[in-house]
Parts: structure tokens; C-alpha cells; sequence
């Protein structure tokens, strides 16, 4: 588990805010090549936000981007830049051609009035300098990686004569045709029926894999969480609540919204008469101390707790609360009382990736 | 009861897969370009093929109509549109049947046309009758003789015995000029109009909406009667200080631009707010973010995604606005803005000819082919509206 290698997407302190309402508030994350970072919360967290940030795509007025940094990896591995303050012309150049970007919505997010072809071809042209014959097979491949068949003629074909399965390998497919090493994707499946989710989850991780792509995928569902991410945020009100590896979080959640979270989980193999609400596990507020080998005690942050004693409220966007690392490799936000105020202002860059079933793989 | 045609999806022995379709099968029509399914269409076809002999026949036929007869007297300088007899007045058309009045009305129109009178009193001398007698019969070859004196309108003429037809052709000469380009102007100033402002947003958006909205507010006519006097104004003040005395035609055509540029002026409203609405609609459309998160430039994502999606209201506003700007056209001419008078649109040929209905008598042709021309037209411009839509949405059927 090396941290110090350099991340290919980090995002430092941002803070998003739609006509003063802080949208995301202070919430920081790196992503390293070969790597999927799954943002888990509610809706309305600020998970999606973060990701459209990303790339700017957030519409101002009436977003503003008040604090931050998202320093991003240029191609020809020069000092990152700054994506929130580069020019929109840089912007276009790494919006789709490094950094990649399917949504939630497959059924919508082809636009209806051109073929599959000339959307993919518009796609590739834009970022690499081919012809169009060029441009049509490089697109007539990619839908063969994604698991289109028959590709030539499936450019032919419009939108609405694909399911939705196979729009999203479609946006998969232009995603990935300009060959960008990062890949934003914005609760992926959620429109998607089961076996489709499975299959299109299974894409992007053998496209992961094979292409080195770093991967954020944003999800409110635990169970892709736990089969996908190699490392997890959980988001809460806007803020990061915790960071950890995917193996560590599943085992020892410690802040409590996240093992509210997981709690609610339905067990198949437990006899429940009523489902767990998270509303009953993050009542108490006992239940918020943190005990932690590198600083003892603390509270963890929670917006419907009031602060304890002593909160230092900081210049920092997330102000009263910081993401402190309680364990090697494990953050959790805490209210700033004692160390948590003293303790360094470090930002987590975990680069774990959990073991590949590359073996198992071949032999199923 | 058996079927004579069994339904082959139905009793063939291998009955297709839904949805499998084999692009390799013959038949099948896949891949064919919008304006190829246009051309294809029935109905697409059918209504430019009634607009365009429209269009042949009344454009095709104005260097004529509006010509002056040279009838070797060489005296006329009245248009052939505009030449007629009060004498001919009220004659149904040729080959309709004509009752006792119209009868009267030709044989009166013969006996005072001194070119005829000769060759009718010639008539009914050889067959020992007084001129009177002889225009009293109502069979008989002495009949039929004069018969062939009658003038003959093909559409009938109208009350100062002016042909209805070329009235007709050429109304519908300028009809049709003032409906399709002030359809097309508005068409063009409400499509960029309304897109820059869904697509622009913010401020511009208000400003720009604001202006439709005042305009909205004044009471259209009042609106194109004030562009209308204004340019009138202008262009009589141009022509006073610089002394050119305009013909009549120079006249007409100024009239022609000046209705022409009021009725688009008003008629893009409309439009300006159905398609800022589209754009607006449009604009949050999940692949309009796609392509912005795929780095392509606004004038792109506004050219290439946008304005596709905008064909099949803008083709059925367009097709609307065309009868719209002919109808506009018929009643500023009624006020007495646009078209004067003796020059003819399907507009006042149709207000002329509801005037001529009456219990007593009915000089039916007057309204009917004004009005027949009118909306057959209309029609088939309604047809190719339909049929474009239809083209432009890859939904519809026409595709395998």
C-alpha cells in the first residue's frame, strides 16, 4: 500500500455551494490509475455533485465552486493542473478526452435524432485527429469491447432501438473510444435492471483493468460497493464522513452513519421482523466516540448532534469538523475538539486495490 | 370463415423473433437518409407535388396575368388580371349550367357588345327573326348559334366582368409569395431568436423574452398596421424628396415588401417562445450533458444537439405560419394596409366573393375557388409538414 504515489485525479477541500447552500462541503479524495474509488451516500450528499464538479459541468450560476482544488494528471505527465481554474478550452480538451463521464440516465443520454455510428464517430473526432472511416472503425471496435455485436451494423441503428443495457454500453463505449484515463461514472446502473447491472459493472472493471483507467463510481447501493470499489467515501450532508479501503470499512466501520448504513443492509441469511432504519443507529450520541489508536478519543462529526465543547471552528470549508486519519489508512470526520484541532491538515490519497480475481476469472 | 390472406408472421413455420431484426433481409429499409424517408412518403409527396403545380401555375402565370393585352388597338394599359367589361359582369363559369338569369346576362352582354351585335343581328336575320326574338329562344340551332357569341369565362367572371381566373392565378401569385416568405422569415428570426435564448440562459434569456413579451403585449394588428404605415410613410417621404414619380408596379411591390415585413415582424413571436422552450427542455436533456462532458464546444452541442431536436415543431410551426401569413395578408388587405384593391390576393377574392352570396342570388364561383385554391394549398402544406416531421423522427415508422 504505497500512498505516496502520486494520485491521477485528487481533489482537495472542494467546496460546491448552489445559491448559498453548501452543496459539498470540504470534501477530498484521490483516485489512482487502475483504481475504483466508489462515493457512497444519500441523496442529496453530495455525491454527484463532486463528480459533475469534476469536470466543471455543474452549470453558473447556479453553482459556484467556493474553495478547492481538483488537480488532475495532464497526459505527458507535466506538474497537474488545476481543473478548477483552467480555461474552458482546456477543459473541452480533458472533458471526454481524459477524463470520462456516463450517467445515470442510459435511456436519455443518446441524443435521439442521430444514429449510434455518427454519435460515437462525433465522439472520437473531437478528441483524435481521424478520418471518419478511421473514426467509424475505431467506433465499430469499441462497441466489440463493450460487448456489442454485429457492431457494423449496429451503427446504423438509432438510439431507441437499443435497450437500455445496451444505451449504457453504447456511453461506455464513446466514454472510453477517446481512450481517457479516468472514468466518471454517475450511479452507472442505477436505471438498469439486475443481471444488466451486474454485466455493465463487470465491463467497466475488466476495461479498468485491462486499460489502467482510474474509475470513480458514484452509487448509493453498498452491494456494488462491496463487489466494485477498491477504496470507499462515504458522504454525508455534503461532507466526507469517512475513508477506508473497502475490506477495512466492511469490517470496522467506525463512524456511525456508515455502520447505520451497512446495518441496513436486509441479511438473507437472519430471521428480521422489520427492517433496520438508520435513523435508530444514529440516534444515540454515545454511540458517535471514536476510539482511535493514533489520538484516543473522539467525537465523530454529526450535523444532527450539537457540537461538543471545545470545537475549534476553522478557516477550513468544513469548518467545525476534519477528516482525520484514525487508523492507517482510515478516515473519519470528527468534530475539531482536542488533537482532531492540532492534528495536521493531511487529505487522504489511499492507493489499495484489493486482490484481482484474475485467476478465477480465466478459469470460469 | 377463412382468411384469404393468412398473416404471415403468424402462420409461417418459424415465426420471426421480436425485435431480432436481420439487416441482411431484403425489404427491409434501414440506414435510408431523413430527406430520403421524405421523398418517400406518400403523403410528403403528394402535398409538394399540389404545391408546387400551385406554385408553377400562379407564379408562372404572372408575367401574363399582370401583362397588358395587345389586342392591336394597342390603346389598353390595364393588366390582363384587372381587364374586363362591366358588360360581362356576374357570368357563371362555362361549363356550368346556366339558368334563365344567366342566360339574360349573356345574351345582354352579346347585344351590347358592339363588336358581336353584327354577327348576332346577322343570326337572327338569316333565320327571319328580330333581334329580340331571336335572344328570346331557348333551343334550336339559332340558339346554339348565338350561343357561341356568349363570353366564356372558364372560373366565370366577377361583378365588372373581370376573368375569375386569372384573378385567381394571380392572387395566388402573391398569396403565395407573402405566405411562404413571411412564413420563412419568421421561421428564421423565431428559430435563432427563441434557441439563443433557452440555450444563453440568465440575463440575455430575460432581456430577450422580456422584448417578446412587450411585444406579445400590443395588440398584434395594431403592431402591423403601425410597421405598415410606418414604412409607407417612409418610403413616400423617400420618393417625395427625391422627386421620382414610381410606376404602378414599383407601387405594388412596395406594397408586396411592406406587408411582407409586418406580418414576419409579428408572426416569430410565437415561435421565439415555443423553441426557447424546447431549448430550455432540451438543454437539461441527459445527452446535452453528455456531450459537454464529452468536451464538445457550446456552437457545437447548440448546432449538432440542439437544433435536430427542434425540426419537428419548428417544420409543423412553419408549415402553420404559411396559411397564418396568408390569412394575415386577407385581412390587412381587407383593412385596406396591404394588397389594394384591383391588384388580386385569395385573401380579398374570398372577401369579394362572400359579399356576392345572397337568398336572392348566389354568385357561388366568387367564393369558391378562391377559396377551393386557398385550402388546397393549406392542405398540402399541411401534408408536407407532416411528412417532414415524420422524416426528421427517427421514431416513427418507415424504418425497419
Amino acid at each position: 500500500m504505497s500512498e505516496q504515489s502520486t494520485p491521477l485525479l485528487e481533489v482537495r477541500d472542494l467546496s460546491v455551494s448552489f445559491g448559498g447552500v453548501r452543496a459539498v462541503d470540504g470534501a477530498s479524495w484521490a483516485l489512482h490509475a487502475g483504481q475504483t474509488l466508489a462515493i457512497v451516500g444519500e441523496s442529496g450528499s453530495g455525491k454527484s455533485v463532486s463528480a459533475m464538479s469534476v469536470l466543471r459541468l455543474l452549470p453558473t450560476p447556479p453553482a459556484t465552486y467556493d474553495h478547492g482544488e481538483i488537480r488532475f494528471a495532464r497526459q505527458g505527465d507535466g506538474a497537474p493542473t488545476d481543473l478548477l481554474r483552467a480555461s474552458e478550452r482546456d477543459l473541452r480538451r480533458v472533458r471526454g478526452g481524459e477524463i470520462a463521464m456516463i450517467f445515470q440516465e442510459p435511456m436519455t443520454s443518446l441524443n435521439p435524432v442521430y444514429s449510434i455510428g455518427d454519435q460515437l464517430v462525433e465522439a472520437i473526432r473531437l478528441h483524435r485527429d481521424v478520418r471518419k472511416g478511421e473514426a467509424r472503425d475505431i467506433a465499430a471496435s469499441s462497441l466489440e469491447t463493450v460487448g456489442i455485436s454485429g457492431a457494423g451494423d449496429r451503427l446504423r441503428a438509432y438510439p431507441h432501438e437499443f435497450s437500455g443495457g445496451m444505451r449504457q454500453r453504447v456511453m461506455i463505449a464513446m466514454a472510453l473510444a477517446c481512450r481517457p484515463r479516468v472514468l466518471l461514472a454517475d450511479e452507472p446502473t442505477t436505471a438498469l435492471d439486475v443481471t444488466i447491472q451486474a454485466q455493465i459493472l463487470d465491463l467497466i472493471a475488466r476495461l479498468r483493468d485491462e486499460e489502467g483507467l482510474g474509475v470513480l463510481l458514484i452509487t448509493h447501493d453498498l452491494g456494488v460497493v462491496a463487489e466494485q470499489a477498491d477504496v470507499v467515501c462515504v458522504m454525508y450532508g455534503g461532507r466526507i464522513v469517512e475513508v477506508a479501503s473497502v475490506t477495512e470499512l466492511f469490517a470496522r466501520p467506525l463512524h456511525p452513519y456508515t455502520s447505520g448504513l451497512l446495518a441496513c443492509i436486509p441479511k438473507v441469511h437472519e430471521r428480521q421482523t422489520r427492517l433496520v432504519t438508520i435513523g435508530e443507529t444514529v440516534a444515540d450520541s454515545e454511540a458517535f466516540v471514536v476510539r482511535s489508536d493514533q489520538m484516543g478519543e473522539a467525537r465523530a462529526w454529526w450535523p444532527r448532534h450539537e457540537a461538543p465543547d471545545g470545537v475549534v471552528v476553522s478557516d477550513a470549508p468544513a469548518g467545525d469538523s476534519a477528516l482525520v486519519e484514525v487508523a492507517p489508512g482510515h478516515w473519519v470526520r470528527v468534530w475539531r475538539t482536542g488533537e482532531a484541532a492540532e492534528s495536521e491538515h493531511r487529505f487522504p490519497r489511499l492507493s489499495f486495490r484489493r486482490p484481482r480475481a484474475t485467476g478465477s476469472r480465466e478459469a470460469s | 370463415m377463412s382468411d384469404p390472406h393468412p398473416n404471415p408472421a403468424i402462420d409461417s413455420p418459424e415465426p420471426a423473433q421480436a425485435g431480432a431484426v436481420d439487416p441482411n433481409e431484403p425489404g427491409i429499409v434501414r440506414d435510408i437518409s431523413r430527406w430520403q424517408r421524405f421523398w418517400r412518403s406518400p403523403a410528403g409527396m403528394l402535398g409538394l407535388g399540389v404545391i408546387a403545380a400551385m406554385v408553377l401555375a400562379c407564379l408562372g402565370s404572372l408575367p401574363y396575368t399582370l401583362g397588358t393585352p395587345d389586342d392591336g388597338t394597342g390603346g389598353s394599359d390595364v393588366p390582363r388580371y384587372n381587364a374586363g367589361v362591366p358588360r360581362e359582369g356576374r357570368i357563371p363559369p362555362l361549363w356550368w349550367g346556366h339558368d334563365e338569369t344567366d342566360i339574360r346576362r349573356c345574351m345582354n352582354a352579346v347585344r351590347s357588345d358592339p363588336e358581336k351585335l353584327p354577327e348576332a343581328q346577322r343570326i337572327a336575320d338569316e333565320a327571319g327573326l328580330t333581334l329580340d326574338e331571336a335572344m328570346a329562344l331557348r333551343e334550336g340551332p339559332v340558339y346554339r348559334q348565338l350561343r357561341s357569341l356568349w363570353p366564356r369565362f372558364l372560373l366565370g367572371s366577377d361583378q365588372i366582368g373581370r376573368s375569375l381566373l386569372l384573378r385567381v392565378l394571380t392572387g395566388g401569385g402573391i398569396s403565395l409569395v407573402i405566405g411562404i416568405s413571411a412564413a420563412m422569415i419568421s421561421v428564421g428570426i423565431g428559430t435563432l431568436y427563441g434557441a439563443l435564448a433557452g440555450y444563453a440562459g440568465g440575463w440575455v434569456d430575460s432581456v430577450l423574452m422580456r422584448i417578446v413579451d412587450v411585444l406579445y403585449g400590443l395588440p398584434y394588428i395594431l403592431l402591423v398596421v403601425l410597421i405598415a404605415v410606418a414604412v409607407d410613410g417612409y418610403t413616400e417621404d423617400r420618393i417625395t424628396r427625391s422627386g421620382v414619380e414610381l410606376s404602378a408596379a414599383a407601387r405594388t411591390r412596395i406594397d408586396v415588401i411592406t406587408l411582407l415585413f409586418a406580418i414576419s415582424a409579428v408572426s416569430w413571436l410565437t415561435l421565439a417562445r415555443v423553441v426557447r422552450g424546447q431549448v430550455l427542455s432540451l438543454k437539461n436533456q441527459p445527452f446535452v450533458e453528455a456531450a459537454r462532458a464529452m468536451g464538445a464546444h457550446p456552437v457545437r452541442i447548440f448546432a449538432r444537439h440542439l437544433l435536430p431536436n427542434l425540426v419537428g415543431p419548428i417544420v409543423v410551426y412553419a408549415t402553420l405560419a404559411v396559411p397564418q401569413a396568408i390569412l394575415q395578408e386577407s385581412f390587412l388587405s381587407f383593412l385596406g394596409i396591404g394588397i389594394k384593391p384591383p391588384l388580386p390576393s385569395w385573401g380579398n377574392l374570398a372577401a369579394d366573393g362572400l359579399s356576392e352570396l345572397n337568398g336572392y342570388r348566389s354568385n357561388w364561383w366568387l367564393l369558391l375557388f378562391p377559396c377551393l385554391l386557398l385550402g388546397v394549398t393549406l392542405l398540402a402544406l399541411n401534408f408536407v409538414g407532416e411528412g417532414l416531421r415524420e422524416a426528421f423522427d427517427p421514431k416513427s415508422k418507415g424504418r425497419a
